[in-house]
C-alpha cells in the first residue's frame, strides 16, 4: 500500500473546512437577507405573548450587536456545539434534536449509497460487457427513465406497494415502540422500517450510477493497455478484474464523492414520505412551525456531515489511485 | 476562406445528424410537442375546471370523471391538463436561467484558464459539495412567500454548477485547437472568442446541457412542491402528488390521483433526458471519445 | 542465406463496417517474415499497416473483420487458432509494442506487477522466480531492478517504453511487432530505444515486424522492407536494393520526398494528391491517380503482385525497373 503524502491531507482538510466554512456563513447569512430583518420577527413573536422566545433570540442571535458582531457569536456558538433552543421544543437545545435524528440519516443514506454502488457496479459491467444486447438496451432504457422519476414519486409507489397492498413492510417510521427483546431483536426491527426507505432511494439513485459505469468500462475498453493485456494472453476474468474495473471504478468513486450531497437531498423528501424521523423529517417540521434556530441548525448538520463524509472519501481516494498521491 | 461557402450544406448535415436521423431525438421531441399542444390547449382538452369543487370525493375513475375525483371533490384529468402548463413552463424558464449561467461560467472557467478559471472551479466545486435540494429547502424557508417567479429564480439559480463543469470541459479541450488561435491572431477578444469561435462548435454538448437541466429542473419543482415548499395556489404535477401524499390518497386506495402525474412527470422529463443524451452520444462518436457530463 | 520461414502472410483481407458501406482496409496483402530478420512496413497512416498487426494478433475489434487469406505461423493457421492456442501464441510465440507510450501501461498497477502477469499467465512458475525475472527483464532495457514498484506515472515516456518493450521480450517470443513503437518520443529517446533492440535483436535473435511512417528511420535499420498504398502492397524488397532501384512509382516518390537520409526529417507527405475512397476504390491501379508515370492502361488494370528479381516485389504495370 502506497501512503499518501502530508500535504495531500492538509490539502483535503483545507478545502473541506473552506467549504464548511461558506456553508455556514450562508446558514447565518440567509435568516438576515430574507424575509425581513429577524428584529421584525422578533417583534411579531413578541406581539404573540411569548417574551421568552424573544429573550432567547436576541441572545442567540445577538441582535443588539453589529451584525459582523453576530458573525463572530454565531462562529463562536457553532464551534461549541451550541446551536441555539427550538421553538418547537421549547426549551430543548437544537443540538439535542438533531443528534437525534442524523444517525437515522446516515443509516439511510450510507446503506442506500453503499447498494446502490454494489449493483450500478455489477449491473453496469455486465451492460458493457454485452453491449448492443437486449439486457444491454432494457437496463439503459429503464434507467433513463427512472432517472426522470422524483425520489418521492418512486416512495410513495413503494409504500402503497409494499406497505399498504402487500403489507410486507411497515408504511413509515423508524422503529416499533412494542419491539422490546435484546440487540438483535431491535437491529432487526429497525433494519425492517429502513428497508423500504432504503429501497426507494436505491432504485432511483442506481440509475444514473448504472449508466455511468457502464459507460466508464466502455471508455477503458478502448484504452492500449486492454489490447495489449489482450495480446499478453492474459485470462478474460484477470483483464476484467485487474485491467478494465480497476480503471472504470475510480471516476465512479469520484462521482461517489459529488453524489453525496444529492443524497442527502433525496433522503429530505424520502424520509418525509415515510415519515422516517431522520433530519430531512426534522427539518420540514421545523419549516412548517417556523422554527428558525432548528432549521439553521439541520442546515450546519446537513452541510457538517457531506462535508466530513467527502473528506473521508478523499482520504481513502489515494489508496486506490496510485497517481493522486504525488499530483 | 472556403468555410463561408461550405457553411450552408454543412449545418444542415449537422441537422440531418443530430435531428432527422436521430430517433431517439425524433421520440423525444413528439413526448415534448404532444405535452406543449396539452398545455396549450389546456382550457380545450379539459372538461373541467381545475380548481371546481363540484364533485363527489375520491370518486374512482368513471365516464364522467377520467382520472376521479380528489379529496376536494375536484376533477384529477383537468388537474393534470392544466398542471402540464405549470410545469413545462417553471422547467424551461428555470432550465434557461441555469443555462445562461452554466455556459457562460463553463466557457470562462474553461477558456480563460489560469487564475479566473481555478477560481470559478473551485467555487463550482465547493457548492458542488453542499446539497442543493438542501440549500433550496433553507433558501425557500426562509422567503417570506413563495411565488412562481421566486421558484424559477431559486431553481435556475442554483442548479448550473454540474452544467459548468461539463462545459468547461469540453471548452478546455476544445481551446486547444487551431481554429481558436487563428481567431486570436485575428486579435478577437476573449468573448469573442468564447461565443462565437467556441461555442458553435460544442453546440451538440450545450443543447444536450440545455434540456438535460430542463429535466432537473422539473423534477425539482416536484420536489420543492411535494416538500410543501411551492406556490401553493398553482396546480402543477407536483403540487399534485403533494396534495394526494398530505390527504392520505394512498389509505384510501387513491392511485388515479398519484400515478398519472407522476408518470407525467418521468415522461416528460425522460423525453428531454432522451434528447440530451443522443446528442452526446453522437458528438461524443464523432469526436472518437466519451464526453463527460 | 534461406533461412526457415516463420511468418507467411497469404492475400490477407480485412474489411472495417462504416456507416456508407466496407471500407477496404487491407486487401490481397502478401509476405513473409523469415527467423530472426528485422522487417519492415511502411506507408502512409491510414494505409492499413497497424491493421495488418492486430490481425496477426487476432486483436481486431468491433467493425473490423478479416474476409479473406491466411496468416501462417510456422506453418499453422492462426486465424485458425481456438481459444487456448490463440491465448498461447499470444506473448509466447507472438508479442507486441504499441505506439502510444502513455496509454500501454495500466495507470493503477505496478509496471512489475504487469511484467508479472505476463510470466505467470504462460508458465508455472512461483511469484518468486517471477519477480526475478521481471528483474532481469528491465535491466535488459537498463532499467533499475527497484523501479518493479512504480506506478507508470512515474515514469518518463521513454522508460514506459522501454518497460513495455522489456514485457514483450518476456517470454522469448519469435516475433516481436513493433506498431509505430516510439512515434510519441522525442529523437534522441526514439534513437536510444531503436539502438537497443536492434541489440537485443541480435543477441535473442528473435525477428521484427516493425510498422512506421518513419521511412528513413526505417531505411537505417531494416533488413527487408514493404511499402504499403491504400490497403495494397505496392512493393517489397531488401533495404539496399529498394533505395537504389526503387521499381514502383509510390516508392520512388517517397524516397525523393526526404531530401537525405542524414538531413532534416519529413513525414511521408511530399506525393501530391490525395488517397481513393477505400469503400468504392477506383478500378485499376490505386496510385494511378497520383502517378506521375501514369499511362492509360493503369486505370483500367490492377497490376499484379510480381517477383522481379531476388527477394524484390513489386505491382506495377510500368515498373521503373526490370
Amino acid at each position: 500500500m502506497r501512503g499518501f503524502s502530508l500535504k495531500y491531507v492538509i490539502k483535503r482538510f483545507i478545502s473541506a473546512v473552506f467549504t464548511l466554512w461558506i456553508a455556514l456563513t450562508i446558514n447565518f447569512l440567509l435568516p438576515r437577507c430574507m424575509g425581513g430583518d429577524p428584529a421584525e420577527y422578533l417583534a411579531s413573536q413578541s406581539a404573540m405573548g411569548s417574551l421568552e422566545y424573544a429573550e432567547l433570540m436576541k441572545q442567540q442571535f445577538g441582535l443588539d450587536k453589529s451584525i459582523f458582531e453576530q458573525y463572530i457569536l454565531y462562529l463562536k456558538e457553532l464551534l461549541h456545539g451550541n446551536l441555539g433552543v427550538s421553538y418547537m421544543n421549547f426549551p430543548t437545545p437544537v443540538k439535542d434534536i438533531i443528534l437525534e435524528a442524523i444517525p437515522w440519516t446516515l443509516l439511510i443514506v450510507i446503506t442506500s449509497i453503499l447498494i446502490s454502488f454494489a449493483l450500478a457496479w455489477f449491473l453496469g459491467t455486465l451492460s458493457a460487457l454485452k453491449k448492443g444486447s437486449f439486457f444491454d438496451n432494457a437496463v439503459v432504457g429503464t434507467s433513463f427513465y427512472i432517472q426522470s422519476i422524483p425520489y418521492f414519486w418512486v416512495g410513495m409507489l413503494i409504500v402503497m406497494a409494499f406497505g399498504y397492498y402487500l403489507e410486507w413492510f411497515p408504511m413509515g417510521h423508524a422503529q416499533d415502540a412494542a419491539v422490546t427483546g435484546g440487540f438483535l431483536a431491535q437491529a432487526g426491527d429497525i433494519a425492517y422500517h429502513a428497508f423500504l426507505p432504503v429501497l426507494s432511494m436505491v432504485i432511483v439513485s442506481l440509475a444514473g450510477r448504472m449508466i455511468m459505469m457502464r459507460s466508464n468500462i466502455l471508455q477503458v475498453f478502448s484504452e492500449d493497455y486492454i489490447v495489449l493485456a489482450q495480446a499478453k494472453g492474459l485470462k478474460k476474468g484477470k483483464i476484467l478484474t485487474k485491467y478494465a474495473l480497476r480503471n472504470a471504478l475510480l471516476p465512479s468513486f469520484t462521482g461517489l464523492m459529488l453524489s453525496l450531497g444529492q443524497a442527502v437531498g433525496g433522503a429530505i423528501a424520502t424520509e418525509l414520505v415515510f415519515s422516517y424521523p431522520g433530519i430531512g423529517l426534522t427539518t420540514m417540521n421545523a419549516i412548517l412551525s417556523h422554527d428558525y434556530p432548528l432549521i439553521q441548525g439541520c442546515f450546519a448538520i446537513i452541510a457538517v456531515s457531506v462535508v466530513t463524509l467527502n473528506f473521508l472519501a478523499d482520504l481513502i481516494y489515494p489508496l486506490i489511485d496510485p497517481r493522486v498521491s504525488l499530483s | 476562406m472556403k468555410k463561408e461557402k461550405k457553411q450552408k450544406s454543412d449545418s444542415y448535415l449537422v441537422l440531418e445528424k443530430y435531428l432527422l436521423k436521430n430517433t431517439k431525438a425524433k421520440i423525444g421531441i413528439g413526448i415534448i410537442v404532444f405535452f406543449t399542444l396539452v398545455a396549450v390547449f389546456a382550457p380545450v382538452i379539459a372538461p373541467y375546471e381545475a380548481t371546481q369543487m363540484d364533485f363527489v370525493p375520491w370518486e374512482a375513475p368513471s365516464s364522467e370523471h377520467w382520472l376521479g375525483v380528489n379529496s376536494y371533490g375536484q376533477d384529477i384529468f383537468s388537474q393534470v391538463v392544466y398542471g402540464t402548463r405549470v410545469t413545462i413552463s417553471v422547467g424551461i424558464l428555470a432550465g434557461l436561467l441555469t443555462s445562461f449561467i452554466g455556459i457562460f461560467v463553463g466557457l470562462l472557467a474553461g477558456y480563460k484558464g489560469g487564475k479566473t478559471g481555478e477560481i470559478l472551479m473551485r467555487i463550482v466545486d465547493v457548492f458542488l459539495v453542499i446539497p442543493t435540494l438542501a440549500f433550496m429547502i433553507i433558501l425557500a424557508a426562509f422567503l417570506p412567500s413563495m411565488g412562481i417567479v421566486n421558484l424559477i429564480i431559486i431553481i435556475g439559480a442554483l442548479n448550473w454548477l454540474w452544467m459548468a463543469r461539463s462545459i468547461r470541459s469540453q471548452t478546455l479541450s476544445e481551446a486547444r485547437r487551431e481554429y481558436v488561435d487563428a481567431a486570436k491572431a485575428q486579435g478577437m477578444g476573449t468573448i469573442e472568442i468564447m461565443f462565437k469561435e467556441i461555442l458553435p462548435n460544442i453546440i451538440p454538448v450545450v443543447t444536450a446541457n440545455m434540456v438535460m437541466v430542463v429535466t432537473q429542473a422539473m423534477l425539482t419543482e416536484a420536489t420543492l412542491s411535494f416538500l410543501g415548499l411551492g406556490d401553493p395556489s398553482l396546480i402543477s404535477w407536483g403540487q399534485m402528488l403533494s396534495v394526494s401524499f398530505d390527504n392520505n390518497a394512498i389509505l384510501y386506495n387513491a392511485w388515479y390521483w398519484m400515478l398519472p402525474p407522476g408518470f407525467c412527470i418521468a415522461t416528460l422529463g425522460f423525453s428531454f433526458m432522451l434528447i440530451g443524451n443522443s446528442f452526446l452520444d453522437i458528438y461524443a462518436n464523432d469526436r472518437g471519445g466519451a464526453v463527460s457530463l | 542465406m534461406e533461412k526457415e520461414i516463420i511468418l507467411s502472410v497469404k492475400d490477407l483481407c480485412v474489411e472495417y463496417q462504416a456507416d456508407r458501406g466496407a471500407v477496404h482496409a487491407v486487401s490481397g496483402v502478401s509476405f513473409d517474415i523469415h527467423k530472426g530478420e528485422f522487417f519492415g512496413l511502411a506507408g502512409e497512416s491510414g494505409c492499413g499497416k497497424s491493421t495488418i498487426a492486430f490481425s496477426i494478433m487476432r486483436l481486431l475489434k468491433g467493425a473490423a473483420s478479416i474476409t479473406g487469406g491466411e496468416i501462417n505461423f510456422r506453418g499453422k493457421n492462426v486465424l485458425m487458432f481456438g481459444k487456448e492456442e490463440l491465448r498461447v501464441f499470444r506473448w509466447e510465440k507472438s508479442s507486441m509494442v504499441l505506439q502510444s507510450a502513455m496509454n500501454n501501461l495500466n495507470p493503477v498497477v505496478t509496471i512489475g506487477s504487469q511484467l508479472m502477469d505476463a510470466i505467470l499467465a504462460h508458465e508455472a512458475v512461483s511469484r518468486e522466480e517471477a519477480t526475478k525475472r521481471a528483474e532481469k527483464l528491465l535491466a535488459l532495457v537498463n532499467i533499475d531492478s527497484k523501479r518493479l514498484k512504480a506506478y507508470p506515472h512515474e515514469l518518463s515516456g521513454g522508460m514506459r517504453q522501454r518497460v513495455v518493450i522489456a514485457m514483450a521480450l518476456a517470454l522469448k517470443p519469435d516475433l516481436v511487432i513493433f506498431d509505430e513503437p516510439t512515434t510519441a518520443l522525442d529523437v534522441v529517446v526514439q534513437y536510444n530505444i531503436i539502438r537497443r533492440i536492434i541489440q537485443l535483436k541480435n543477441e535473442m535473435g528473435f525477428a521484427i515486424l516493425f510498422i512506421t511512417h518513419d521511412l528513413p528511420l526505417m531505411l537505417q535499420m531494416c533488413d527487408r522492407i514493404a511499402i504499403m498504398y491504400a490497403g495494397k502492397m505496392v512493393e517489397a524488397a531488401p533495404v539496399e536494393e529498394l533505395m537504389k532501384q526503387p521499381a514502383h512509382p509510390y516508392t520512388s516518390g517517397l524516397l525523393q520526398s526526404f531530401p537525405s537520409l542524414l538531413g532534416p526529417k519529413v513525414r511521408l507527405k511530399g506525393i501530391e494528391g490525395s488517397v481513393p475512397d477505400l469503400i468504392t476504390p477506383p478500378p485499376g491501379c490505386l496510385f494511378a491517380d497520383r502517378c506521375f508515370a501514369r499511362k492509360e492502361d493503369c486505370r483500367k488494370k490492377v497490376p499484379e503482385f510480381e517477383k522481379i528479381g531476388e527477394g524484390h516485389y513489386c505491382a506495377c504495370l510500368h515498373k521503373l525497373r526490370g
